[in-house]
C-alpha cells in the first residue's frame, strides 16, 4: 500500500471566461522513504495539485479525482474536519517564502509549539522540550535563545529551518516541500537540501519536492514528474529522465539548460510560450512548440500511458526502442 | 578593443542610525572594487545576497554616486563630488531583475520606449516613433504591439521590453541585474540568446550580475566573485571555472547543483551565514566560515593579488591549492 496515491486529479478555477483548467490528469504514487520531484515552469500546476491534496484550495475550485488516498484512507470520502486534522499531522508542507510563511507577531518557539499542541498535545514542559529538540535537529544554533526570537530576527536560511522544524513537529509521514530553497542563496540551499534529505532518511518520510531547478532534481530526487500547462507529461526515475527523456518537452527543457547545451554562442530554445486559457490547442498541448509534432499531434490529445515505472503523454515518444502505446 | 568602463577602488557607504542621540554607524556595502571592461565583453559579478552586487550596479549606473574611488566611462572620469552630467549617464543603462516590477503598468510600450528620447534628445515625434519600431523588432517584438500595455505581455516579452528601453539611448555599457532569474527555463534561453545577439551586433559591454553559475559560465568573459563588499577572486571565465583558488569561490561552485544524474561531487560545507555588516569580523571577512582559516587570516583583510593568472584575496591560497587536494570544480566544465 502506498503512502499517497492520486489517480486522475484535475483542478479547475472559475474565471470570467469560463473554467480554467489549472491541473489536468495527475497520477502519483509515493511510498514511505521515496523522494519524488515535480518539475515544471510557472503555471504548470505543480503547487495547485499539491494544494488540492492538502485541501487548501479556495472553495470555488472544482476538484475532480478518481482516487485520493493517504495510507489507504480515502480522502475523498472524508469529511473536511477530519481531513483538516491530517494536515500538519500526517501530511506537512513547507512553503517557498520562509519570511512570509511565518507569523511576524509570534515567536518562532510559540509557532512550533502550536503545531505540537494541536497534533500531539502534552504538558507545556514536554512541548517546550520537543520544540528545543526540533530546533536542534534542523541545525539552529543556540535553540534556547532562538525559541524566543521573532521571525524578523532570523535570516532566510534560519527561517526556513524553523519552517522545517514546524513541519516535522507532529512526525509527518509525508512532507511536501514547495520550492523550499528558491528564495535562498546557493550555499544556504545546499545546507537546507542536505538537511531535508537527512531528515527524510532518518524519519523514513515520503518527500515530494516541487521545484523548477533541474540541478536540484538531479541531485536529490529518485522519481521525477514533469508537468506542462497543467498536465503530467512524463514520469520517470531520475536517471532515465536526465539521460533518456521520452517526452519532447522534457528533452527540450534539458537542452535549454546552459550547463547541458552544446558549446557555441547560442543556446537551443523552445519557441513560443506556454498556452494560456484562451489559446489552448485542440491536440497535444505542447504541439505548437514541439519540433517533432506531426499531424496527429495537432488533432488528438495523447493519453497518459503507463509502462511499468514510467508514465508518458506523447504520440511519438523519443529515445525508445519499443513503442510505448 | 577599447576600454569603456573602469572602476578604481570603488566604495559605497551607507549610514545606519543606532538611535536618536548616538552617532550613526557606517556600513561599507562596497569596499574597494576595481575592474576594467572593454567594448563587446561581459563581466559577470557573482556572490550571495548582501555581498554588494546590487550596490555595485547602482554605483556603476550612477543611480547613487560612489562615496569614494574613481569611475571612468569611455575615457572620461565621472566626477564623484558633483552630480555627474546627463551625457555620461546615458552611456550606462540598466536592466532589472523583475520585469513585472520594472515596467510602469499605466504606460504603453511606445510611451515607455519613447521617454528616454523625449527627455534626452530633440528628435521629432516621427523619428522617435521610427526608433521605437526599430528597437522593438530588434529585440524580437512585433512593432504593432507598441500601443499595448505591459500586462498584455508574458514575462519573457516584458524582459525584452526592459532590454529595449535600456538600449534606446545607444549606451556603451549595460548593467544587467539578474536579468533571467525571474524567468522560466524555456524563456531564459531565449533572453540569453537575445543578449548575446545584441552584444555582437552593437558591441555592448555587459556587467552581468547573477547568482546562477551555469548562466555565468555560458556568457561571461570575466568573472568577479564578491563576498562582503569586496572582490575575493577576479579572473577570466576559463581560468576561474577550471581552477578556482579562493576557498569561497570553491565552496560557491561546489554548492551549485548540476543537472547531471550520478555526478556525485565533493561538496564543501559552508557553516553559518555571511557576517553582519554592522559587526565585521577581524581580518578576512570569510574567515568565520572558512575551513582553512588560521591565525594569520585574522590579522588583516587580505588584498587581491596576482596568482596563476587570477587575482585572489586569500593569504593562504597557495597552501590550499596544493595538488593533493581534490579539484572539486573540474566537473563543472
Amino acid at each position: 500500500m502506498s503512502l499517497l496515491s492520486v489517480r486522475n486529479l484535475s483542478v479547475a478555477f472559475p474565471t470570467q471566461h469560463g473554467w480554467f483548467q489549472a491541473v489536468e490528469g495527475i497520477h502519483l504514487d509515493v511510498n514511505a522513504g521515496d523522494i519524488l520531484a515535480i518539475v515544471g515552469e510557472s503555471g504548470s500546476g505543480k503547487s495547485v495539485a499539491m494544494m488540492a491534496v492538502m485541501n487548501l484550495l479556495p472553495p470555488t475550485a472544482r476538484i475532480t479525482c478518481d482516487e485520493l488516498k493517504i495510507e489507504g484512507q480515502d480522502l475523498l470520502a472524508m469529511p473536511a474536519k477530519q481531513r483538516r486534522k491530517l494536515n500538519g499531522g500526517t501530511i506537512a508542507m513547507i512553503f517557498q517564502e520562509p519570511m512570509s510563511s511565518l507569523n511576524p507577531c509570534f515567536t518562532v518557539g510559540y509557532q512550533i509549539d502550536e503545531a505540537i499542541r494541536i497534533h500531539l498535545g502534552g504538558s507545556k514542559k514536554e512541548r517546550t522540550e520537543r520544540v528545543l529538540h526540533l530546533l536542534e535537529i534542523v541545525g539552529i544554533p543556540d535553540p534556547r535563545r532562538r525559541y524566543k526570537a521573532y521571525p524578523h530576527q532570523m535570516s532566510g536560511g534560519m527561517s526556513q529551518r524553523a519552517m522545517i522544524a514546524m513541519a516535522l513537529a507532529a512526525n509527518p509521514k509525508l512532507l511536501i516541500a514547495d520550492e523550499p530553497t528558491t528564495a535562498l542563496d546557493v550555499t544556504v540551499q545546499a545546507q537546507i537540501l542536505e538537511l531535508l534529505l537527512k531528515l527524510q532518511q532518518t524519519q523514513g518520510m515520503g518527500l515530494i519536492l516541487i521545484t523548477h531547478d533541474m540541478g536540484v532534481v538531479a541531485e536529490t530526487a529518485q522519481q521525477v514528474v514533469v508537468q506542462y500547462a497543467g498536465q503530467q507529461v512524463e514520469k520517470q526515475p531520475v536517471f532515465g529522465l536526465f539521460n533518456q527523456p521520452h517526452h519532447p518537452y522534457t528533452a527540450a527543457l534539458l537542452d535549454a539548460l546552459p550547463e547541458r547545451a552544446p558549446a557555441g554562442d547560442f543556446l537551443p530554445t523552445i519557441q513560443g510560450i506556454v498556452p494560456g486559457q484562451k489559446d489552448r490547442p485542440t491536440g497535444c498541448l505542447f504541439s505548437p512548440r514541439c519540433t517533432h509534432a506531426q499531424a496527429l499531434c495537432h488533432e488528438q490529445q495523447p493519453a497518459l500511458v503507463r509502462n511499468s515505472e514510467q508514465w508518458l503523454r506523447c504520440h511519438y515518444p523519443l529515445n525508445t526502442v519499443e513503442v510505448l502505446r | 578593443m577599447s576600454e569603456v568602463l573602469r572602476a578604481v577602488n570603488l566604495q559605497q557607504e551607507y549610514s545606519a542610525r543606532q538611535g536618536m542621540f548616538q552617532k550613526p554607524l557606517y556600513v561599507r556595502a562596497l569596499n574597494g572594487v576595481s575592474f576594467s571592461l572593454n567594448a563587446g565583453e561581459t563581466l559577470a559579478v557573482v556572490g550571495e545576497s548582501g555581498c554588494g552586487k546590487s550596490t555595485l550596479a547602482r554605483s556603476l549606473t550612477l543611480i547613487e554616486t560612489p562615496s569614494a574611488g574613481e569611475l571612468w566611462l569611455a575615457g572620461e572620469k565621472v566626477n564623484t563630488a558633483n552630480k555627474p552630467d546627463a551625457a555620461l549617464r546615458q552611456r550606462v543603462q540598466m536592466v532589472f531583475q523583475n520585469p513585472y516590477g520594472s515596467l510602469n503598468p499605466r504606460k504603453t510600450i511606445q510611451q515607455m520606449l519613447e521617454e528616454p528620447l523625449l527627455l534626452n534628445t530633440k528628435l521629432s515625434s516621427e523619428a522617435r516613433r521610427a526608433a521605437v519600431a526599430d528597437m522593438m523588432s530588434r529585440v524580437g517584438l512585433r512593432p504593432e504591439f507598441a500601443e499595448r500595455y505591459p500586462h498584455m505581455f508574458s514575462g519573457g516579452q516584458r524582459q525584452r521590453i526592459a532590454i529595449a528601453r535600456a538600449l534606446m539611448l545607444k549606451p556603451q555599457v549595460v548593467v544587467l541585474d539578474e536579468p533571467v532569474s525571474a524567468l522560466d527555463l524555456s524563456v531564459r534561453a531565449q533572453i540569453l540568446n537575445l543578449l548575446t545577439e545584441l552584444q555582437q551586433d552593437l558591441g555592448l559591454a555587459y556587467v552581468f550580475i547573477s547568482h546562477d553559475l551555469s548562466v555565468v559560465q555560458r556568457i561571461a568573459d570575466y568573472v568577479m566573485v564578491m563576498y562582503f563588499g569586496r572582490a575575493v577572486e577576479y579572473a577570466d571565465a576559463a581560468t576561474i571555472f577550471s581552477t578556482p583558488q579562493h576557498p569561497y569561490t570553491k565552496a560557491l561552485f561546489s554548492a551549485t547543483p548540476v543537472a547531471e544524474v550520478g555526478e556525485k561531487r565533493e561538496r564543501i560545507h559552508l557553516q553559518g551565514e555571511p557576517p553582519s555588516p554592522l559587526r565585521p569580523p577581524q581580518g578576512c571577512p570569510f574567515g568565520p566560515r572558512c575551513a582553512y582559516v588560521q591565525d594569520s587570516c585574522r590579522k588583516e583583510v587580505p588584498a587581491l593579488r596576482e596568482l596563476k593568472g587570477a587575482q585572489v584575496a586569500c593569504v593562504r591560497a597557495e597552501a590550499i591549492n596544493e595538488p593533493q587536494l581534490p579539484n572539486i570544480s573540474a566537473r563543472l566544465l
